[in-house]
């Protein structure tokens, strides 16, 4: 019986070869998308997944209130001496450890061979337990314990040390100065949120160093793992004992230290100075939307090809129910001839995953090796999801086929009800309204992305190299300055506490009025050198420039002697008139800045108003902000070069770098690049949403493609009367391309608020956006119905064009 | 109006040659009726689809109205085709979604008329074909000589020089033949050209000329007083 039932499907399936290549294809290609999908998701919900004990580990990070009242702040690393008041205070911990990591490279030299190293950190020994890291050679217990103790990765111990025999071998890195190898222990995996390659012992860091000391600098991440059946309340309880009684009483009011699950670092964590850039919740949610939608259009095309189809197999089906088959047998069969072609669809879907995988990882930007596929329990999930989306596909048709009256489908006078074509109408405008949501997304995405990377940002970014650790670095600024500007393809050199870098600086900066005490305002601040706005290309409005001939031009601090400092303003547009000046009569005007808690003030007239800047991109709304002149907080240099003989003019940076700074390497970048990096992730996220996007239309075409077909059969003789009468190719095409295209007007409609509503959503995460025009509607419904005509025409034309006598006589 | 000169048909499927119309040599004059006999596979409905302008000639020569149609284009046929020509089949041909008056007002649609142009050229033939109670049924709902008048109305409601009619009381009862040939007869006299194909002997005598086909060739022409 079974084998009868499998040649029955096989020949059906040859006799309606092209309905059923839709129905395989689309699956096909809905499976694949949940598979490639799948695999990128299970990556992203696998993340620190090697942490054992993964529900009791917690990261300790900052909460905090700037003075003020100003904007909350969340901060991934703790001050160094937290984490002692933590265990002070809390019974609830098994075990705690702190990384304090180097930002950026660090210099690594073995013998001769010298290099820049990511993934440098200083830990406490009890990270090693605490992270469950695997010793390959080495002891675990005191691999940490003496302060010239460093533990390598694998691959960089057979980096530095490739005979195999780290253990024991001096290697020197910056900073820590010689250390020796006392373990070697496996890679961490690429989907943990601490990329760690070297780890030294935090006993070798000095006693007295200052962020060990003091509640200043939030840059250890602290680690704990609480004993089984700890209770989060009382641990948040002697999280807040700890900064009450530890901390000292400046920060207290602002700081509050809160426990966040490690397992939820990679998707959920909203806290700055995270180790690397982490994913996004919404994007795995979207990612697996998309995929399902892809999925989803192809089973309604499915269910519409097989209800369209009724027709053809109302004989068989009668004649089955005649001789006595019953009713649930008859659903069975159906159901199994979808489940077949879904396991079919599968099988293509599987063989099509790994060519579909690559486009999807350089995308996301994850490494997903398509040896993955070939797990068992993935190739099992493969088989469930296939028999389900067989099972659901099938439902409907099987239901409705084996409903059937015997007497009138042997007549064949079935399925051409109006219920039938009811469903088919709405299925149709089901999947063309999917679809022009997913195309008038994508659209608003990529007009915004477009006018993020043309937006004007008032100061200029191009060949703009940025040095970054100048601070470290303790260079002579002004001597490093003019070796640079010997160089004639050096255009520039300046000097600021902070570039511009696609974050707005904190507007944490208390501004008074004299005479107006109870009233203040906040702003962001940048310390400059003179000749800052001229190197960026910053208009001036109204005033003059900060100058170094000026001394009360240059900051000079308060102190407790003197509680009044001196300073001259710069102030932004905006911040003029967050102080209630106009443009032209701020310069002048004298205002004060709190400088502590104390009393301690900087007070000084304005002396120029220069142009807003969008330090943020589009993220960020644009800030009031005021500039001073404050050598000593130089920690990053601008060098704007020409573009020609680039390469000669780096080189010459790094080798006067060398000399000024022989011992810290150099971190340089340029300025655009940091920008475009701003938007990478977003654009990433619009290509692989437009690619599923396009995947969705294709499968809904193949299905309008097929009821295209369905209904050209059907009315053959129509057409045939029709020309005969006098209809032209050109009428017959409108009369089959109409209906259609009423469905597929009805799906725009029914689109266009939900499409609204997602996009107005989205583009909420920027503070500047594009106006929502009717374009990318326009153009979203006109591509749909321009895609919906051509795949109609496509088929109907042949139809519509044959000699009428070829209609008539199929009839 | 119509000339045939040497005209052939030869139908290819798979390796197999089929010849349907071997050397047909026929004129047929303005406001003719002429009948079309002949046994099954004799070539009489090919020869019509010919005629009709639904079907192209493998050779020879085919003038109408002093036009030749061998090799036309598709465009240029179905131009002539709207102009001077309209068919009544065996099997009626009907659109079962469109009523009787929607039925006859079909081949209009596609002329440049207004819709009270058509209405009224609708109104008057189906008045003359006697179904002005039943302009609004669906052809199901139809007897079959009714639903014969309808196809008929249809094929005379743009006014043709010639009406191509494939066996079109083959499926119906005497009485309906009888009366659909009386109406074919009255719009000859009015002056429309008709090309009938037929197996009943009586119904051909309606004509002014039975032409007998047999293997694809004209074997007898009658003309009748």
């Amino acid at each position: 019986m079974s084998t009868f039932l499998f040649k029955h499907f096989w020949r059906h399936a040859k006799v309606d070869r092209a309905t059923w290549s839709i129905n395989v294809i689309g699956l096909a290609v809905g499976l694949c998308s949940v598979l490639v999908v799948g695999l990128y998701i299970e990556y992203e919900l696998r993340h620190d997944r090697h942490f054992p004990q993964l529900d009791r580990l917690y990261r300790l990070s900052l909460d905090m209130a700037d003075h003020e009242g100003g904007a909350r702040q969340r901060v991934a690393g703790l001050p160094g001496p937290a984490m002692d008041a933590v265990l002070a205070e809390s019974r609830e911990i098994e075990i705690a450890a702190r990384v304090f990591p180097v930002n950026g490279t660090s210099r690594i030299r073995v013998g001769q061979t010298q290099a820049n190293e990511l993934g440098v950190a200083t830990v406490d020994p009890g990270f090693l337990d605490l992270a469950g890291v695997t010793f390959l050679a080495g002891d675990p217990a005191s691999a940490l314990d003496r302060p010239d103790s460093v533990v390598l990765t694998r691959s960089m111990a057979n980096k530095w040390f490739p005979d195999g025999q780290a253990i024991g071998r001096v290697m020197n890195i910056y900073r820590a100065g010689d250390v020796t190898v006392r373990g070697v222990i496996e890679d961490f995996p690429a989907n943990s949120h601490l990329p760690l390659t070297v780890l030294v012992s935090i006993h070798n860091l000095p006693d007295d160093f200052f962020q060990l000391r003091f509640w200043c600098c939030n840059n250890f991440h602290t680690y704990v793992r609480l004993l089984t059946g700890a209770n989060l309340t009382s641990v948040q309880q002697a999280l807040d004992r700890a900064v009450a009684r530890h901390a000292p009483e400046e920060v207290r009011r602002e700081l509050r230290i809160v426990p966040f699950p490690v397992r939820d670092i990679h998707l959920f964590s909203d806290f700055q100075r995270e180790l690397q850039p982490q994913g996004h919740a919404v994007s795995v949610l979207i990612f697996t939307s998309v995929a399902l939608i892809v999925l989803l259009i192809a089973c309604l095309n499915f269910v519409n090809l097989a209800t369209a189809r009724a027709t053809q197999r109302a004989k068989e089906i009668g004649f089955k129910r005649a001789i006595g088959v019953p009713r649930v047998r008859l659903a069975g069969e159906i159901l199994l001839e979808a489940v077949l072609a879904s396991l079919l669809a599968a099988t293509l879907a599987a063989l099509a995953a790994p060519i579909m995988l690559p486009i999807v990882s350089q995308v996301a930007g994850v490494s997903l090796s398509p040896t993955l596929l070939l797990r068992p329990g993935w190739l099992l999930c493969l088989l469930a999801l296939a028999c389900v989306t067989g099972l659901a596909a099938g439902l409907y048709p099987a239901l409705a086929l084996s409903r059937l009256a015997p007497v009138e489908a042997l007549r064949g006078t079935v399925a051409r009800g109006r219920s039938g074509l009811m469903l088919r109408n709405t299925l149709v405008v089901t999947q063309f309204t999917i679809s022009v949501v997913l195309l008038v997304v994508t659209l608003v995405c990529r007009a915004q992305m477009h006018f993020a990377a043309n937006m004007e940002l008032g100061f200029r970014t191009e060949h703009t190299v940025v040095l970054n650790n100048v601070d470290d670095a303790e260079i002579d600024y002004a001597a490093f300055k003019q070796r640079l500007l010997a160089n004639p393809y050096i255009v520039s050199v300046t000097a600021a506490s902070r570039m511009p870098d696609g974050r707005w600086p904190d507007p944490d900066f208390a501004l008074t009025r004299p005479g107006q005490p109870d009233k203040t305002w906040m702003m962001s601040r940048l310390d400059i050198d003179t000749d800052f706005l001229d190197a960026f290309g910053i208009e001036l409005l109204t005033g003059r420039m900060l100058s170094d001939q000026r001394s009360s031009d240059r900051l000079r601090r308060p102190n407790a002697e003197n509680p009044l400092g001196r300073a001259a303003f710069l102030v932004s547009r905006a911040g003029a008139a967050t102080l209630g000046f106009t443009t032209s009569d701020a310069v002048g005007e004298v205002i004060e800045q709190q400088y502590t808690h104390q009393g301690q003030r900087v007070r000084g007239p304005i002396v120029g108003v220069f142009e807003d800047v969008h330090f943020a991109s589009i993220y960020q709304p644009t800030l009031p902000i005021f500039l001073q002149l404050n050598p000593s907080n130089y920690n990053t240099i601008a060098i704007r070069i020409v573009p020609q003989n680039r390469r000669a003019t780096l080189a010459f940076i790094d080798h006067v770098w060398q000399e000024v700074s022989p011992e810290m390497p150099i971190l340089r970048s340029f300025l655009d690049a940091q920008f475009e990096a701003l938007f990478r992730r977003q654009e990433q996220q619009i290509i692989l949403f437009e690619r599923f996007a396009l995947l969705a239309i294709l499968v809904a075409c193949l299905g309008l493609f097929g009821l295209a077909s369905y209904s050209t059969e059907r009315r053959t003789r129509e057409i045939g009367v029709r020309r005969v009468f006098g209809a032209s190719t050109f009428d017959i095409m409108v009369l089959l391309n109409r209906s259609f295209l009423r469905l597929v007007l009805l799906g725009a409609a029914l689109a266009t608020p939900v499409a609204y509503f997602l996009a107005t959503r989205w583009l909420r995460e920027f503070a500047f956006r594009i106006d929502l025009g009717p374009s990318p509607w326009l153009l979203g419904i006109a591509l749909a119905t321009a895609t919906a005509l051509a795949t109609v025409s496509i088929r109907v034309y042949r139809a519509a064009a044959a000699r009428p006598i070829t209609a008539l006589r199929t009839e | 109006m119509i000339e045939l000169e040497n005209l052939h048909k030869i139908y290819r499927r798979r390796a197999v040659e089929t010849t349907a119309l071997n050397q047909v040599r026929l004129d047929i004059a303005d406001g003719e009726f002429l009948a079309v006999m002949g046994p099954s596979g004799s070539g009489k409905s090919t020869l019509l689809n010919i005629l009709g302008m639904l079907d192209q000639p493998s050779s020879g020569s085919y003038r109408f109205l002093d036009q030749d149609i061998a090799g036309a284009s598709e465009r240029r046929l179905t131009q002539l085709r709207k102009q001077h020509l309209s068919f009544v089949f065996q099997s009626f041909n009907l659109l079962d979604e469109l009523t009787v008056s929607e039925n006859v007002e079909l081949p209009l649609i596609y002329r440049p008329l207004s819709a009270r142009e058509r209405r009224e050229q609708v109104d008057d033939v189906i008045e003359r074909v006697h179904l002005g109670n039943r302009r609004d049924h669906y052809p199901q709902e139809l007897s079959g000589g009714q639903q014969q008048r309808v196809a008929i109305a249809r094929a005379l409601v743009t006014e043709p020089r010639l009406i191509l009619a494939d066996e079109p009381t083959g499926n119906l009862d005497s009485a309906n033949g009888r009366e659909v040939m009386g109406l074919l007869q009255r719009f000859n006299q009015a002056g429309t050209a008709i090309v009938m194909v037929t197996h009943s002997a009586t119904h051909a005598r309606y004509g002014h000329r039975i032409v007998h086909l047999f293997d694809g060739r004209i074997v007898e022409q009658e003309a009748l007083s």
